[in-house]
């Protein structure tokens, strides 16, 4: 929240800082709060300095210090739309400030960094971003953008796209040319018509009939010329921009492509879809509609300003008059027409999310009975659309007429003035009839120009966000000379810590010896950071402190596509590109023969199931595709990821939607596998780790049990307890 | 964010609630809090505690629960949250340990004493900021954003909203609840009281 000018606060957040900087001029780490402890509003500022958290606010006279020293923990505690930084010392929790979600950034960065400070390790300087916001205007960046859309340079923008148009400079020359002449030659034709009217039609002398067909055929041959041009430049244009929008849309592929998970999940997949499909046709939207439509209005409306000033002065004046009010009669349209349309527009997508929603959920809504109760609500949304969209077409069919009545106003101050002119014979009926003809071309352009600030802002929006896109530095980079390995299998963690959002950690200190040819089971609740740790041996995340060390050198070190090349995975959530069954197996290796690909499949006890489908390997499946259960599915990407004869397989839960038959048959095959590679797999159910070499189990972002399953249950601690429960169940299920 | 379609209760749902047999919901206890079981105390540093009369509460996960007879017993800080916090914000208040595991919840801030209750509102005030709005003075978009100034019980504000339309949820056909693209919500309690200028400001996104 910024402060206007009838701010609730007595100071400014610039004054007390000003104040602040007097009282302590060497603080570091400062961010800002702006709520008392009971929620009112207030101008607070705060920093580190000297092992003291130094607090100032509008009410207060002098620094508040708190010696971190004093307290064993701080942390941030998010509220509903407010959050609070509290620590915990003898007497229990305090609370040192408060602010509202803006504030969240620097709260969070702050306890992070004091949590470091206090653990004795030194925080990441790099990391020390306190708030996301613009420098220049202070509005806080958007969600997964690091450009201010208030403060981005418009002029740069455009700079930024001409590279594209670069390749095709020469169909644009043409392009261009044929804008300007375009724009003369259909300047021309009101000035051949006078000359038809007044040399010909009007003429009181004789007229050569020759002469008279060649202007008219000189009008025709023009007009035709126009027309051919326009199909050339219109062709010319359409063949440009579809090339360019298939490099935008290339070059933002590509992008995505190399950027880190991180980089990608901290966008929905709709947001990026949108930028490649949407926001990449905006830009060429631009650049062939946008700039050469803006080029040929301006054209013609300098052109015919001067033509008709040069005409005649006086008339010209008076076909000029109306117009500051017509356009402002455009401008107020536009802004009721957009607002009629945005409400349009709502209500008929109101309808079909609606109607999105029954379809998606038919099978919940027909065993629930609520036929009835979904088609009224169905029937409510259309209503609502109809209404809408008969009122906007009533309004539209009110206000055109009387618009087209006063455009043609102008017309008739015209007719006035000149029809005096003609009587009195200082004006011809041909110059009339131009002066007409320029008249009504003159609004074309002038309409077309009050819709262009709204289609500007649009689509620079548009070019903003791809080069967002396409400058964005991937996350992970391979590092300069980057590694290609054969990989043995010895994954070592050395003081590991991870954190997803930078503050809170969800692996702390994890120090974890994997063997070549180790079987390592990971246990835990959901949400201890045991997938996450097979991320991070994927490389799809960097570690934020600590280091991840496959046989003796640094992942850092190692290219990316050579670690993953020898990682197999299975994961929960299985997903099959649309294809054959044959082409999912051997995504992970297209080089593999038919013969490789049946092992595979067999291997993974999937090749009994396949050939029962009439089509075998050949049957389709993905969306549209043949229906696989859970199960089935899952048994294709175990396939897919032992094709690709990894020497480190990950299984994430891979075989938690088999039944247990099916799954002990998996087990086994894995185990023939597994000799000689490094597994991990996490489970929930413990049977599946049963050929563990070594269990790891994680509670509270840390290993708190390791040793193999004997050792681990002679332990009597958390593991043993959950063997007995699984037990007791699986017991339970046995008697039924 | 749900609308007020989906919280009507269809008439044909309701009626077979009514057999005699036990229903599947009455085989779930909650742990009620009300003025004979519990006492919400303020803490020495300023938040509020439980005092509750209750079966032990299990601190470690690990260990196992050797009674359920219930005991008066002191837990400490306690954590608010409502179940449902535009239907019925006094109702329904769960109330949690530091990692939102649930010691019961006050089915109504009316069924407790009045020191408890007080110190119950007290807390969840602190939780809840939701600004409520009164007058909407300006709403410009931009870039596909849209920046607010409002008038609030708590003053006047400046927020910024990312995809407009979807940032206001309808809770009812005259509430709204904005989000913007901080996390912070504000509330619109009655359309129809706000004035006719701030009203065709947010008329469009309703």
């Amino acid at each position: 929240m910024k402060k206007t000018k009838k701010s609730p606060y007595s100071v400014t957040l610039d004054a007390l800082k000003l104040r602040f900087k007097g009282l302590c001029p060497d603080s570091e780490h400062e961010f800002r709060y702006t709520l008392t402890a009971d929620n009112q509003p207030l101008v607070g500022y705060a920093a580190y300095y000297d092992k003291k958290l130094l607090f100032l606010d509008e009410r207060s006279i002098d620094l508040r210090l708190v010696d971190i020293d004093s307290f064993s923990e701080i942390r941030c505690r998010q509220n509903y739309g407010c959050i609070a930084l509290e620590i915990v010392t003898d007497k229990g929790d305090v609370e040192l400030c408060r602010g509202d979600m803006s504030c969240m950034l620097g709260m969070q960065a702050t306890a992070k960094k004091i949590t470091i400070i206090k653990e004795g390790r030194t925080p990441n300087v790099e990391e020390d971003r306190i708030e996301k916001s613009c420098p220049v205007c202070g509005e806080p960046y958007r969600e997964g953008s690091t450009i201010c859309l208030n403060c981005v340079d418009k002029k740069q923008l455009i700079k930024r796209v001409l590279p594209f148009l670069k390749p095709f400079i020469f169909p644009l020359i043409i392009a261009f040319l044929l804008f300007f002449a375009i724009s003369g030659v259909s300047l021309l034709i009101p000035q051949i018509n006078r000359m038809l009217i007044d040399n010909y039609i009007q003429s009181s002398g004789n007229v050569v009939l020759g002469a008279f067909i060649s202007v008219i055929l000189l009008l025709a041959g023009v007009e035709l010329a126009v027309t051919l041009m326009g199909i050339v430049r219109s062709i010319t244009i359409a063949k440009v921009g579809n090339k360019i929008s298939v490099n935008i849309k290339n070059s933002l592929y590509q992008k995505v492509q190399q950027l880190s998970l991180a980089g990608i999940t901290k966008r929905s997949s709709g947001e990026i879809i949108n930028r490649i499909t949407n926001d990449s046709s905006m830009v060429q939207e631009f650049l062939t509609d946008t700039v050469p439509v803006l080029m040929q209005q301006l054209l013609n409306l300098v052109g015919i300003g001067i033509i008709v000033f040069i005409m005649n002065w006086k008339l010209a004046l008076l076909i000029v008059s109306p117009m500051p009010i017509i356009f402002m009669m455009f401008y107020f349209l536009r802004d009721y027409t957009r607002r009629m349309y945005h409400k349009q527009w709502h209500a008929s997508s109101n309808s079909n999310t609606i109607l999105h929603d029954i379809f998606q959920g038919i099978r919940v809504v027909k065993v629930f009975g609520m036929e009835k109760y979904e088609l009224k609500r169905f029937d409510k949304a259309i209503k609502t659309e109809s209404e809408i969209s008969a009122h906007n077409e009533v309004v539209w069919q009110k206000i055109m007429p009387p618009m087209n009545f006063l455009m043609g106003i102008g017309e008739y101050f015209i007719l006035a003035y000149a029809g005096v002119r003609i009587i009195s014979g200082d004006m011809t009926l041909g110059e009339m009839q131009a002066f007409l003809a320029y008249a009504g071309m003159l609004y074309g352009p002038l309409r077309w120009i009050t819709f262009l600030p709204r289609r500007l802002s649009r689509q620079l929006t548009s070019i903003a966000k791809v080069f967002e896109i396409i400058d964005e530095e991937p996350e992970i980079k391979d590092a300069e000379k980057p590694l290609d390995v054969t990989l043995k299998g010895d994954i070592d963690f050395e003081n590991a810590y991870f954190s997803y959002d930078g503050y809170e950690y969800v692996l702390k200190d994890v120090s974890l010896k994997i063997k070549k040819g180790d079987m390592i089971g990971i246990v835990g609740r959901s949400g201890v950071g045991k997938s996450t740790l097979i991320n991070l041996i994927m490389r799809l995340y960097d570690l934020n402190e600590g280091n991840l060390v496959f046989d003796n050198i640094d992942v850092r070190k190692i290219s990316q596509h050579s670690l993953r090349s020898q990682i197999g995975v299975v994961l929960q959530e299985t997903f099959l590109f649309r294809g054959t069954i044959y082409n999912n197996i051997a995504y992970a290796n297209p080089k593999a023969t038919y013969d490789e690909v049946i092992r595979a499949a067999k291997l993974a006890n999937a090749h009994q199931f396949i050939m029962k489908l009439p089509d075998g390997y050949n049957t389709l499946v993905g969306e549209r595709g043949q229906t696989l259960s859970g199960g089935e599915r899952q048994r294709i990407a175990i396939a897919r990821a032992v094709l690709r004869n990894p020497s480190i397989l990950i299984l994430d839960e891979a075989t938690a939607s088999l039944d247990t038959e099916t799954e002990k048959l998996i087990q086994d095959s894995i185990a023939a596998l597994t000799k000689n590679r490094t597994t991990i797999a996490i489970a929930h159910r413990l049977s599946t780790l049963r050929n563990a070499t070594r269990l790891i189990v994680l509670e509270k972002n840390k290993i708190e049990e390791e040793g193999t399953h004997d050792e681990l249950m002679r332990k009597n601690g958390r593991y043993s307890k959950l063997v007995l429960a699984q037990r007791q169940m699986s017991k339970l299920t046995n008697k039924k | 964010m749900s609308n007020n379609e989906t919280l009507e209760k269809p008439a044909e749902a309701k009626a077979e609630n009514n057999t005699d047999n036990k229903s599947f919901t009455d085989l779930v206890e909650i742990q009620y809090f009300y003025k004979d079981n519990s006492k919400f105390y303020i803490t020495e540093t300023g938040f509020v505690g439980l005092n509750a009369f209750m079966s032990p509460v299990q601190k470690d996960d690990l260990g196992e629960n050797k009674t359920t007879e219930p005991v008066w017993q002191d837990l400490g800080r306690v954590y608010f949250h409502r179940a449902f916090p535009f239907d019925l914000p006094d109702k329904f208040i769960s109330v949690q340990d530091r990692d939102s595991k649930e010691y019961g919840i006050i089915k109504d801030v009316a069924d407790l004493d009045d020191e408890s209750r007080k110190n119950a509102l007290i807390a969840l005030d602190r939780k809840y900021f939701t600004p409520n709005i009164t007058k909407i003075i300006s709403v410009k978009e931009r870039f596909g954003y849209s920046y607010w100034v409002v008038e609030t019980d708590k003053g006047r504000m400046n927020f910024t909203l990312q995809d407009t339309f979807r940032s206001i949820a309808r809770i009812s056909d005259s509430r709204l609840v904005i989000s913007d693209i901080d996390g912070n919500r504000y509330n619109i309690l009655n359309t129809d009281s706000l004035d006719s200028s701030s009203y065709r400001k947010i008329e469009l996104y309703i």
